[in-house]
């Protein structure tokens, strides 16, 4: 994270709504700086899934546990780092939602919304943290819409 | 999230305004399930007004999409703003769920 960034942790409770306060304060924080508006979506959307994903399938919804939120918003790009407290996964074996098998199941598109919206997404190779990066200039080459 | 209801005949129309992220997605998904119980199984939902959706609130779609569909009904999908019609086609439920561009030619 560069020297001039803005980077703040954040440690919630696994708690949707609490994930929801985090979202708020980073908006606000991306809106202060005159973000596009395709540029929030794509990060709103973004920090959505993978906090749900470390609440609900991370730390199953589990109240002793919590998420770590590490996010530093830079002149040109957007950091965010959130970590859960359970087993990890692999993402790898994430089948892929958009085959004709997969289609009609509920669930399990949350990590392709993630890599289609955001410019880079990484998990650690425990599988329980995601560190994803946003170009957050009105010239990044991903628009969502 | 705001849901209203409106019927057509016997079209049931919910409308979504604003955004749904995942505490909105339960709402949404007891709300049709409430309407579904009630006997209606011909349902089309206008988003002209949803501004953000997240992959649960896609999940509610596709439950009450094969769900109507077994019980020879339907949901279609009317009038969603681009942003909400990118995040649909990313996942490529533009294959699955019906989509319109707008509420009159999904009550057709």
């Amino acid at each position: 994270m560069s020297s001039d960034s803005t980077s703040q942790s954040l440690t919630i409770a696994s708690e949707l709504t609490a994930a929801r306060q985090v979202e708020q304060y980073l908006m606000t924080s991306l809106r202060e700086r005159s973000c596009p508006q395709d540029i929030l979506f794509a990060v709103r959307l973004a920090l959505e899934e993978a906090l749900s994903n470390a609440i609900k399938h991370g730390n199953g919804l589990d109240p002793s546990k919590t998420v770590t939120v590490k996010f530093s918003v830079g002149p040109d790009k957007l950091q965010i780092a959130i970590a859960d407290q359970g087993d990890g996964f692999n993402p790898l074996a994430v089948p892929d939602p958009t085959t004709d098998d997969h289609l009609e199941q509920p669930n399990g598109r949350g990590i392709m919304l993630m890599r289609a919206y955001m410019d880079e997404v990484a998990y650690n190779s425990r599988g329980n943290e995601v560190r994803m990066v946003k170009c957050i200039r009105p010239s990044s080459s991903k628009q969502a819409g | 999230m705001e849901l209203s209801v409106d019927r057509q005949s016997d079209i049931t129309i919910i409308t979504v305004t604003g955004s749904v992220d995942s505490i909105d997605s339960d709402a949404l998904r007891i709300f049709l399930d409430d309407i579904i119980v009630a006997g209606r199984t011909r349902l089309v939902i206008d988003l002209i007004a949803m501004d953000f959706i997240v992959s649960m609130a896609l999940g509610v779609f596709v439950q009450t999409f094969t769900r109507l569909r077994a019980a020879d009904g339907f949901l279609r999908l009317a009038a969603p703003q681009p942003a909400i019609l990118r995040v649909i086609k990313t996942t490529a439920l533009d294959r699955l769920l019906p989509i319109y561009d707008s509420l009159a030619q999904a009550l057709e």
